[in-house]
């Protein structure tokens, strides 16, 4: 992990609350992996902590992330222009781990909002068959579904209001999917509930998951125990750091309440 | 004029300079270690230790506020068996600077058993006493150094045992600072550290629940700097010991109105979330400052509040 300034090559609006923007930061794109994340300090009177955000693309020199407006934190990034900079830590956490995945497997990867930024990063490094399932409220907030289709990705959409593809939840849609299919392994990034039900799936068809969470962080290194995740142990259970252990976790040990 | 100096020695703690790491924003050293110089820094304390591993609190734990955050991380830590083990030896490779150990219990015999496991270690600059951490609460629901006679009690026990210098971190959650930072003297205390976290708690209105799994926390970070360097000045009034400042600082200015408060040295905490090179600034500014104005040495500078 280092801490550098990174200089904004761009920050580019895609519709309504998301934004692209890519840095500029030679020694964290080296190393990053995905599932990996940066810790930003948005410069901002009206925030005071650092705000995580996942790795997107890494690649050269440059690295991307893809964010959504919720608040003041974001909404500061959404002001940032281009050759301004930003001091950032990272790379930080431990990505997803794809030791176990073939090139003949088929692979699911599911996301739920901003989740597709660590799962993009994935799929482009994943040389196996993969399915990308992707939920959203409604079909204006569906970005970047081209350059997924790019790397190879076979994309499938569930709306909230049917607005595009698949009326319903995404974890409906994976439902079906592995009623029909043969899965190897999945990859989920989203909304608590969802990575709940994914993972409950995922067990019901003994396919192995493994999920990222967006847990709330203060220090994002590891040093302050604040983004506590429940993770049985034995009998039991124990608190683990998402912005170290994690933010991936294997779904089947994750305690969700 | 020749570079001013910035060591002190805090009753028998030698320190290259009076910058520290607080107490549970440092951790053990391993990651700031990729971060920081840790060699540069006067001393780092280390996350509080218990007597038994303590599994911490639900989450969510912590909550950013205006200008600060909440925690209530309920003490996580590995236990004193672990930490001396395997924490505290990987803690003195990764750093020349003195190691404060942090010890808290629920009971004053904890209190005792930790001082008497620590005696065996060598290595540590002093322990720090934490009677104020907001999740560690006596039978009456009050933190021992939210009652002047609790406070001396842990002190006396502890300081008539230690081989160590005695640190006793105290409570902003007090109606008169002076009065327990009296007792802690009275009992033996060689230096008192403040302030812990203040109470609080925020709602989130949509669902009126607390923000926090545990309801309530502790504040820390710039929202808390006036009221801290207010009871900082107040117990340095108070006691001929050397007090160590802490609350907020997030930059030298700050470091430097807790010293002419009456602090000997300070502590940054929060600020090391924001900036893991805050402790650099504040050193440099610090030596600055001291060059601006003909400060040949600290203790000119400490207490002097005109
Ligand atoms: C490892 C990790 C990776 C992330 N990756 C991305 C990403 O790639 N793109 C992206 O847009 N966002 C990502 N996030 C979430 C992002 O960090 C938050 O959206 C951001 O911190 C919000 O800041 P804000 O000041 O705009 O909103 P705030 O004012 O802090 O929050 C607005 C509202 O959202 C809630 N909230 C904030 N953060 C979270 C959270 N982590 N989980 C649940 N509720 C929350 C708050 O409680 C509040 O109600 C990630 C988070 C983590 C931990
Ligand atoms: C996340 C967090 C964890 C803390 N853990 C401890 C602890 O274990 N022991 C302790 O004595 N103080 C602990 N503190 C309190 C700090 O050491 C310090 O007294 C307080 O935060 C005020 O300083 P600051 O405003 O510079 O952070 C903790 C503070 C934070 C923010
Ligand atoms: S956010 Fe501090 S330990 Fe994870």
């Amino acid at each position: 992990m280092i801490q550098t300034k990174a200089t904004i090559n761009f920050n580019k609006k895609l519709n309504a609350k998301y934004y692209q923007m890519s840095l500029t930061c030679p020694s964290i794109a080296k190393g990053a992996l995905p599932g990996q994340f940066i810790h930003v300090d948005v410069a901002s009177k009206k925030v005071f902590l650092r705000r995580p955000f996942s790795i997107y693309k890494a690649g050269g020199r440059n690295i991307e992330i893809l964010y959504k407006i919720i608040g003041a934190g974001t909404e500061a990034l959404s002001e940032k222009k281009k050759n301004q900079t930003l001091d950032i830590i990272g790379p930080l956490g431990n990505g997803y781990k794809t030791e176990e995945i073939n090139k003949n497997d088929k692979v699911v990867l599911v996301v739920g909002g901003t989740g597709i930024a660590s799962l993009f990063f994935l799929a482009n490094r994943l040389n196996s068959k993969k399915l990308f399932l992707i939920g959203a409220k409604t079909k204006t907030e569906l970005v970047n579904i081209k350059e997924l289709k790019d790397i190879g990705c076979n994309v499938k959409v569930a709306t909230d209001d049917g607005s595009k593809g698949y009326k319903g939840f995404v974890s409906s849609l994976l439902k079906k999917t592995v009623k029909k299919e043969k899965i190897s392994y999945i990859y989920a990034c989203g909304p608590k509930p969802m990575l709940k039900e994914i993972a409950r799936i995922s067990k019901s068809h003994k396919i192995p998951c493994q999920v990222s969470l967006e847990e709330h962080m203060a220090c994002g290194v590891g040093v302050c125990m604040g983004c506590a995740v429940k993770i049985k142990e034995k009998e039991s259970f124990e608190y683990k750091r998402a912005c170290k252990e994690g933010p991936v976790f294997n779904g089947q040990e994750v305690i969700w309440e | 004029m020749t570079n001013p100096n910035l060591s002190i020695n805090i009753a028998g703690i030698k320190l290259k300079n009076p910058v520290m790491l607080a107490s549970g924003t440092c951790g053990y050293g391993e990651q700031y270690s990729e971060l920081m110089d840790l060699d540069e820094l006067g001393a780092v304390i280390t996350k509080t230790i218990t007597l038994h591993p303590q599994l911490g609190n639900a989450p969510p734990r912590t909550v950013e506020t205006p200008s600060g955050m909440l925690n209530a991380i309920g003490l996580q830590n590995v236990g004193i068996e672990q930490f001396l083990y395997d924490t505290f030896p990987k803690l003195k490779k990764l750093t020349y600077a003195p190691v404060i150990v942090s010890i808290g219990g629920k009971t004053v015999q904890e209190y005792i058993n930790l001082t008497e496991i620590l005696n065996n270690v060598k290595e540590i600059a002093a322990i720090e006493v934490n009677i104020s951490c907001p999740n560690i609460k006596m039978k009456n629901g009050c933190m021992f150094a939210q009652d002047a006679k609790s406070t001396h009690e842990v002190t006396k026990k502890v300081s008539s045992l230690a081989k160590h210098p005695v640190i006793v971190k105290l409570s902003p959650n007090v109606t008169d600072i002076g009065e327990i930072a009296k007792a802690a003297e009275e009992g033996g205390a060689d230096v008192i550290s403040l302030v812990n976290t203040f109470s609080g708690m925020l709602i989130d209105i949509d669902s009126r629940r607390p923000k926090l799994a545990n309801v309530t926390g502790g504040l820390s970070g710039p929202a808390i700097k006036p009221l801290a360097l207010k009871l900082v000045w107040e117990a340095a009034n108070s006691v001929k010991i050397p007090v160590i400042g802490m609350g907020g600082i997030m930059n030298y200015q700050d470091a430097l109105e807790y010293m002419i408060a009456g602090a000997s040295a300070v502590v940054i905490g929060t600020a090391n979330f924001i900036d893991p090179q805050t402790y650099k600034k504040v050193i440099k500014g610090i030596e600055q400052y001291m060059k601006k104005y003909k400060v040949k040495n600290l203790s000119s500078l400490i207490g002097s509040l005109r």
